[in-house]
């Protein structure tokens, strides 16, 4: 009865949002549920028929998307959180708008859930459910100001897969030494995602987050690195080492903004992946997303004609069609998800316009410290263009880089739509938006108003 | 709106008709949490548009360094790295930061490492590390359950004002041989008791601005630059830069802090 309450008072909540344009609605009615029944989450997931859920500082939204699509094409109804809205009242907003109006237990019963969670909403939740799988991606420095340090995140997850019951199934990024650490206490099934491959050099770059071996401290060996701390680790000491992946990247082909082709090996089988879904970050959530289905009992054939239908998630290199020109919006959150754009940019055939937005938001990280790990010396663009709230941090850090657009000077316009016409009004094709987070959600407001793309809540 | 032409005063960067400093980078790979590099970046950007020589040395936490040094600069890292920057500080590197400081080589020491510079930390599990001493000043970390000193932070400086961001557990006190580096206008700062941030004891200068401290904060640059010269080549004077675009992003910093510029 609590539960329809919740429900009902949530569904409210959110429709009085929606009405009043304030926002999709999809975290105010979760707040809302949540307060009336704060047992509303994990009794609602626990009712599932099966469970998944999604952590790791990067790629989260993409490989829900894609695991919930590899579910779809194999029948199942799938409840997801398909928003970014990660946190428990986003996953309570998403239980609400997918449930009958008096609770629905009758449809959630033959329903999968698969939910993204942020880092720390994943250690808050995991004791209170029964998930079938856990999909831990990997560990990046990310928002130090809220989050606190990895090795925090890290030893919190620890404690609560260690209380995981045997029935999970822990699916886990091999190349990540952290994540293996974590995933290692799991007493159940534990499954490996990684790569097989060569990587492009053995040692980390200087920003990489993880140098040391979780278990000892002794600087970890390399003997391929794929990006940032991942690639094919060993502890020098031996006490922790890489396990073998059960689904390997075993090649890769980034074609710029516009995707990759990559090479899966598992149980014995070769598949050829042509993935709408740009940079080395998304072979991992591919591989990731093909090992949750093996792991869920979906045929990988399957499961990889899903993935390869599925574009982009929202924010995350989505295309716009404006007047002046396509508009690409790539999601950045901390130096790695940015070098990782820094690098899609430099492998375009041709330099592109390129707008980068910072802001300083709770969301965004209020600390901008970050940038100065973020690789701008790499940046190759044609006309370049700086906003958001924190733009003159951005021309230091550009002036330093010691960036050379080939085109025109360096714009520095702080804010959101004035710095988006300035760089539409003199682009030439292409438009590369790189965008923290409350920046890409503004910049993507900016482009709804103007009738150029759907507000999120209805493109789920 | 507005346009700037970036870059042109790095096309001459390959000549150094100026004096040479060195500088070592002490523990990258432990120390550099909050982006810390950064001012490292920031420190050879400067002295490559002025003609300076500047040979950065990265001193890993097993290496050897004999060679004196002008310069030292150490960031902040994690409570583990912290524990085994504290551990080489003291084995490995104490005797040669003690003498060059001693001698006015120029030090930064930025949060974690700032710490590490006193005379002890005592950490959120209640480990004692001893530090170097530079500073006469002791740190305790009240505990994981203590609120952390988080956020934008403003303070006095010879005139003028710092404006950077903090992020720590411990709280630092200095003693009678040392003096705050800055007066806190927003923020914590050393305690968020005294209202005193940071320290100097002769050439060096520690804080708790993290990460992006110098590029924003270019006279506390040029600053430690001046004291490494001075020891160097006394006659030189350092040439002024055209910082027009790191004291546009310092004021809107201290705009964003809630901090005016006039004061
Ligand atoms: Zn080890």
């Amino acid at each position: 009865m609590q539960r329809a309450a919740a429900t009902a008072a949530g569904r409210a909540a959110a429709a009085i949002s929606r009405w009043t344009r304030r926002g999709g609605g999809t975290a105010i009615s979760g707040l809302v549920a949540q307060t009336v029944a704060p047992q509303y989450v994990p009794d609602a997931l626990n009712s599932l028929s099966s469970l998944v859920l999604v952590s790791g500082t990067n790629g989260k939204t993409t490989t829900t998307a894609l695991i919930a699509a590899a579910l779809r094409a194999a029948g199942h109804d799938v409840w997801t959180n398909p928003t970014g809205s990660n946190l428990e009242r986003g996953v309570a907003a998403a239980l609400i708008q997918r449930s009958a109006w008096h609770g629905g237990q009758r449809r959630e019963r033959s329903a999968v859930g698969v939910f993204e969670l942020d880092e720390w909403a994943l250690a808050s939740l995991l004791p209170r459910v029964r998930p079938t799988l856990v999909v831990l991606l990997n560990l990046f420095r990310d928002q130090l100001d809220r989050y606190g340090e990895i090795d925090t995140t890290a030893h919190a997850w620890r404690e609560v897969i260690a209380g995981l019951p045997e029935t999970t199934t822990v699916l886990a990024n091999a190349d990540d030494p952290l994540v293996t650490s974590v995933a290692q206490m799991h007493a159940g099934r534990v499954d490996w995602f990684g790569s097989d491959g060569p990587g492009e050099a053995a040692v980390l770059d200087p920003w990489a987050d993880v140098r040391g071996c979780p278990r000892c401290g002794e600087p970890l060996a390399y003997d391929a690195v794929t990006f940032a701390h991942l690639g094919n680790w060993h502890c020098p000491v031996g006490d922790l080492t890489r396990p073998a992946p059960d689904v390997a990247i075993t090649a890769v082909q980034t074609r710029g903004i516009d995707g990759l082709e990559l090479t899966l090996a598992t149980d014995g089988q070769h598949f050829q992946v042509e993935a709408p879904l740009p940079g080395l970050y998304s072979a991992y959530n591919v591989a990731a997303a093909v090992a949750a289905a093996r792991a869920l009992g979906i045929e990988s054939a399957g499961a990889l004609d899903a993935v390869i239908a599925t574009g982009p998630a929202f924010g995350r290199a989505e295309v716009i069609e404006s007047p002046q020109g396509e508009v690409v919006i790539l999601l950045t959150k901390n130096p790695t998800s940015a070098n990782q754009v820094l690098d899609l940019l430099a492998a375009e055939p041709e330099r592109l316009d390129t707008l980068v937005l910072l802001n300083d938001g709770v969301a965004d990280g209020e600390d901008v410290s970050w940038i100065w790990d973020v690789e701008f010396e790499r940046l190759r663009t044609r006309r370049l263009t700086l906003g958001g709230r924190r733009a003159f941090d951005l021309e230091v850090r550009v002036k330093y880089a010691g960036v050379r657009p080939t085109e025109g000077d360096v714009d520095v316009v702080p804010g959101i739509a004035e710095p988006l016409d300035r760089a539409l009004g003199r682009a030439d094709g292409r438009l590369a938006v790189i965008a923290t987070y409350t920046a890409m959600l503004a910049v993507r407001d900016v482009c709804v108003a103007r009738g150029w793309a759907t507000p999120y809540w209805t493109n789920a | 709106m507005r346009r700037t032409r970036l870059g042109d005063a790095l096309l001459d960067e390959r000549v150094t008709d100026g004096p040479s400093l060195s500088l070592a980078y002490l523990y990258p790979d432990l120390m550099n949490l909050y982006a810390d590099r950064g001012n490292v970046t920031c420190l050879q950007r400067r002295c490559a548009w002025r003609g300076i020589e500047l040979r950065v040395t990265t001193v890993a936490w097993g290496d050897s360094l004999d060679e004196p040094q002008d310069m030292y600069v150490i960031g902040g890292g994690q409570d583990r790295q912290q524990r085994a920057a504290s551990d080489g500080l003291r084995h490995r590197h104490a005797d040669c930061i003690g003498r060059d400081v001693a001698d006015g080589a120029a030090m930064l020491a930025v949060c974690g490492g700032y710490q590490l510079m006193g005379r002890s930390y005592r950490d959120a599990d209640g480990t004692v590390m001893d530090g170097l001493g530079i500073f006469d000043m002791e740190t305790v970390h009240p505990g994981a359950d203590v609120a952390r000193c988080i956020g934008n932070i403003a303070c006095r400086w010879q005139g003028a004002h710092l404006i950077g961001f903090e992020n720590h557990g411990g709280r630092t006190f200095l003693g009678a041989g040392a003096s705050p580096l800055a007066e806190v206008v927003k923020g914590f700062g050393n305690n968020g008791r005294d209202g005193g941030e940071g320290a100097v004891a002769g050439t060096a200068v520690g804080t708790y601005l993290h990460g992006s401290l110098l590029p924003k904060n270019p006279h506390l640059a040029d600053h430690l630059l001046t004291m490494a010269l001075r020891r160097v080549a006394p006659e030189y004077s350092l040439a002024p830069l055209d910082d027009d675009v790191e004291w546009r992003a310092h004021r809107a910093a201290l705009g964003i802090a809630g901090v005016s510029e006039r004061r």
